[in-house]
């Protein structure tokens, strides 16, 4: 008699233990990630301290917690615009641009009006991000709701102009000429800052992060409007059974997605660089999906998963001090979500063994 | 006496929180048309997936020609001649008849087409399946892919075949034709099992019945036993096939009255040609036809989901032609559509969401009462006797029966005063099919004008006043109920006008 491994369906609606798929994925990742550095020729004395300086270092140390968090506040605003986008199926992979413009326009503002007071000067800012967002993203919408076009084409495409356009400014016309050679748009006027915790580089972004997180929650799961959302993107032939107004929700809820990630780069700005950078958007839009995904969309999941992506981004700069390149940490990244992914599929099927007919 | 191919001994099978198969025994015999019966749920699917390896007993054993077998994979089952007809077609599309049949095969790096097609068609004469075998599947009939599906399995040597629910989606032509074929190939030396919940085909067809009840065997019935009271009683406990008898109804005044309506179809064809009918207060008039002859096409006309191109439609003397699907609703019109998961239902939404789907827009404000959505769900889940576990589970768990009273109770809170209703008891077992009949009388004495649209003639005859018969999306004739003949019918479903026989 020989043994052999039989993977089955479970009954639809059993699903297996997640948190147990979780726990087996993680363990998986590790023991990946120790392979891929003894592969690079790393020495295993060592590997412990990668781990240490991803995780712990970033998250219960004062300084690397402080470092963790400001990277947390745009991964969190651009998360939760993409989640809603797909919440209703719509692919909105183009959070780096609306981002970056979201980033401009309220760079642009600050510029314009240095002298005006503090507190509707960063109002004003927050709201030319916001709207600098819905354009970007309502381009995508319109033409997905009105002539069928590829949302997710649009919004990636849109990602290099917008990126581009940073380049140009900041290379031409927002050169600051303090800068001599060096190609840097000027800094904003102190009245256009976001309000900082004390000395750290915190700034209230966090709180209104929190504050978006919980309004997401009441608006997609208790609102008529996010039960609209909803249906549509589970059920879009029963949405329009009920009457519900599908190509008017597609631009609507590209706008709101587009609102929330420009609202991010105002906030980046106002809050944390002061100036406009070239790459302000960092990949936050890209890894906005990844937490998004991983989150399954809730908004909790989306916080904590923003967290854990922003240590191993933090804890991935300081891998030099180990020889190691920063790149490291998006391997590991790499890693981990190709495990959980691989390892969901527990949810769906059990694992037996059985006897095998000898013939 | 013929001998056993099939012998499964005290099957059990146990999913966390169900036992699907319950020390269940099953004999097939060599030549016989095995039928598989029972309500939705009473583990028919089960037993035929273990037997052909998809999932694995607990308990129990396999005998296939007196010897026992352990499958571990449907390859398996194969190999010892069992093949399975699902109940949705695995084929593909865009490939022909013959593609189909020889996909993974393993050959030689070329093949030879003209060898291929004469291989394949000399196999489906040999067993009488009347298929094109050069035709892509797109371009068949279901009834022919049904028989591509068969002759696959014939290909791989099967001569087990197990066919679930293979009537769902034939016409009756089509379902007659059907069982000529499986006769002949009994005939031929192959065992046949049929899963079905359709008691008059399993009459008419099968030789041995296992009839099994929340799974476990309820009883196996032979020869003369088999017939529909013996049959029914074993599958629910006791005689109850379709009692219930509309009462004479009071006919009142015109609620809908549909003139010259046409409509296209998703082929952007004519869909619906010139179709009038009215319906008064406390009517039901049955839409009889083939499926596919206009009947999907007048219920989302019907309910705004599809435009008219011409023709006017008038809900209690308000012209609503032109009426978005929420207008139509907030005059009264209901709808029961006829994939219940997919427009009726939100498989992935919960009970109480899916019970708002037509009504959230009334709530007062920007919020959804869900207080008030979740008592009004625990109290219909009473009422229209809904069995689920938690009302916060998905609805894509619920059986059919339990989905569609879920979704009748919905739409008759609406206090619709027409209410159509598209094919409302496909594919349910009789105790729902009981229910939601009833349902649909105590509407029409509530005085609820009622489109009744079913494939179903017996209980067309049954519960309408008149029935309207359509073909080709035009009205071959509207009857009244008394002079209903089923050969009548019959008829006018294939084109011909009412009195021109």
């Amino acid at each position: 008699m020989k043994y052999r491994l039989k993977i089955e369906k479970r009954m639809e609606g059993f699903t297996g233990n997640v948190v147990l798929a979780r726990i087996i994925a993680i363990v998986a990742a590790i023991i990946l990630t120790v392979i891929v550095l003894m592969i690079a020729g790393f020495e295993i004395a060592k590997i412990p301290r990668v781990f240490e300086k991803l995780f712990i270092d970033t998250l219960f140390t004062a300084k690397g917690l402080e470092k963790t968090i400001v990277k947390t506040i745009p991964l969190i605003f651009c998360a939760l615009g993409v989640a809603i986008a797909f919440r209703m199926k719509l692919w909105n992979i183009g959070g780096e641009g609306q981002f970056a413009m979201g980033a401009f326009a309220s760079a642009g503002v600050a510029m314009a009006f240095p002298n005006m007071a503090a507190f509707p000067l960063i109002l004003l800012m927050l709201v030319a991000g916001m709207l600098a967002g819905i354009i970007w993203a309502g381009i995508a919408g319109i033409t997905k709701s009105l002539l069928g076009v590829n949302e997710t084409i649009v919004t990636l495409m849109l990602n290099y102009i917008a990126l581009l356009w940073l380049q140009f400014l900041i290379i031409g016309p927002w050169k600051d000429p303090l800068q001599k050679g060096f190609p840097m748009a000027p800094i904003i006027s102190e009245n256009g800052w976001l309000p900082s915790f004390g000395e750290s580089n915190i700034h209230i972004g966090i709180i209104i992060a929190i504050v978006i997180a919980v309004i997401y929650y009441f608006v997609l799961n208790k609102s008529k409007w996010g039960y609209e959302v909803r249906a549509i993107g589970d059920g879009p032939k029963a949405a329009k059974y009920a009457g519900m107004n599908v190509k008017l929700n597609v631009i609507l809820v590209m706008t709101v997605s587009g609102a929330l990630i420009g609202l991010g780069g105002a906030i980046e700005i106002s809050g944390l660089s002061h100036r406009l950078e070239p790459d302000i958007s960092g990949g936050y839009g890209f890894t906005a999906v990844i937490i998004a995904w991983l989150a399954k969309l809730s908004p909790t999941a989306i916080i904590i998963m923003s967290v854990f992506m922003a240590a191993l981004a933090v804890g991935g700069k300081t891998m030099g001090v180990l020889q190691l390149p920063a790149a490291i940490s998006a391997v590991i990244q790499g890693i981990i979500l190709f495990c959980v992914l691989a390892f969901d599929f527990l949810t769906k099927y059990s694992i037996k063994f059985a006897r095998k007919e000898t013939v | 006496m013929p001998q056993a191919v099939v012998q499964m001994k005290n099957i059990t099978k146990t999913f966390p929180g169900t036992l699907a198969n319950d020390d269940v025994s099953l004999t097939l015999k060599q030549g016989e048309i095995h039928a598989l019966l029972g309500e939705n749920g009473a583990g028919k699917s089960t037993l035929m997936n273990v037997l052909v390896g998809l999932y694995k007993q607990d308990s129990g054993e396999i005998l296939i020609n007196g010897e026992v077998k352990n499958f571990v994979s449907p390859k398996d089952a194969i190999a010892s001649g069992i093949g399975m007809i699902h109940q949705h077609f695995k084929l593909i599309n865009a490939f022909t008849v013959t593609e189909n049949v020889l996909l993974g095969d393993k050959g030689s790096l070329f093949i030879s087409k003209k060898k291929m097609q004469t291989s394949v068609a000399k196999l489906a004469n040999e067993f009488g399946l009347d298929v094109d075998v050069s035709a892509y599947i797109s371009q068949i009939s279901v009834g022919e892919q049904q028989r591509v599906e068969i002759l696959k399995s014939l290909h791989k040597n099967a001569n087990i075949l197990i066919l679930d629910e293979p009537t769902a989606v034939l016409t009756p032509q089509e379902a007659d034709a059907l069982f000529e074929t499986l006769r002949d190939m009994t005939n031929k030396g192959c065992t046949i099992v049929i899963i079905s919940h359709k008691l008059d085909e399993i009459v008419a067809i099968a030789d041995t019945v296992t009839v099994l009840q929340k799974g476990r065997v309820a009883g196996v019935a032979k020869g003369k036993d088999i017939n529909q009271s013996n049959l029914s009683r074993l599958m629910i406990g006791d005689d109850i096939v379709l009692n219930t008898t509309p009462q004479e109804s009071n006919i009142g005044k015109t609620l809908l009255d549909v003139k010259n309506v046409c409509a296209r179809n998703d082929k952007g064809l004519q869909g619906l040609c010139d179709v009038s009918f009215e319906i008064h207060e406390g009517e039901i008039l049955g839409v009889a036809g083939v499926a596919g002859n206009g009947q999907k096409e007048l219920g989302e006309v019907l309910c705004g989901l599809r435009t008219a191109t011409k023709g006017s439609i008038c809900l209690s003397d308000k012209d609503v032609t032109k009426c978005t699907v929420r207008s139509k609703l907030d005059s009264g019109l209901a709808y029961v559509p006829e994939d219940r998961l997919g427009t009726g239902l939100i498989g992935n939404m919960n009970s109480i969401d899916n019970s708002i789907l037509r009504s959230y827009y009334t709530h007062k404000g920007v919020f959804i009462d869900y207080k008030r959505a979740t008592s009004d769900v625990i109290d219909a889940i009473a009422e229209y006797d809904v069995l689920m576990a938690d009302p916060k589970a998905p609805v894509r768990l619920m059986s059919g029966g339990n989905m569609q009273k879920l979704l009748l109770s919905r739409e008759i809170a609406l206090s619709p005063k027409v209410l159509v209703l598209s094919y409302p008891v496909r594919g349910l077992d009789i105790g729902a099919m009981e229910k939601i009949y009833s349902l649909m009388l105590e509407q029409r004495e509530k005085g609820c004008a009622i489109l009744f649209i079913s494939e179903d003639l017996d209980a067309l005859i049954k519960f309408s006043d008149r029935i309207m018969v359509l073909h080709g999306g035009s009205v071959s004739g509207i009857i009244n109920r008394e002079d209903a003949k089923i050969e009548e019918l019959g008829l006018m479903m294939g084109g011909n006008k009412e009195g021109a026989s």
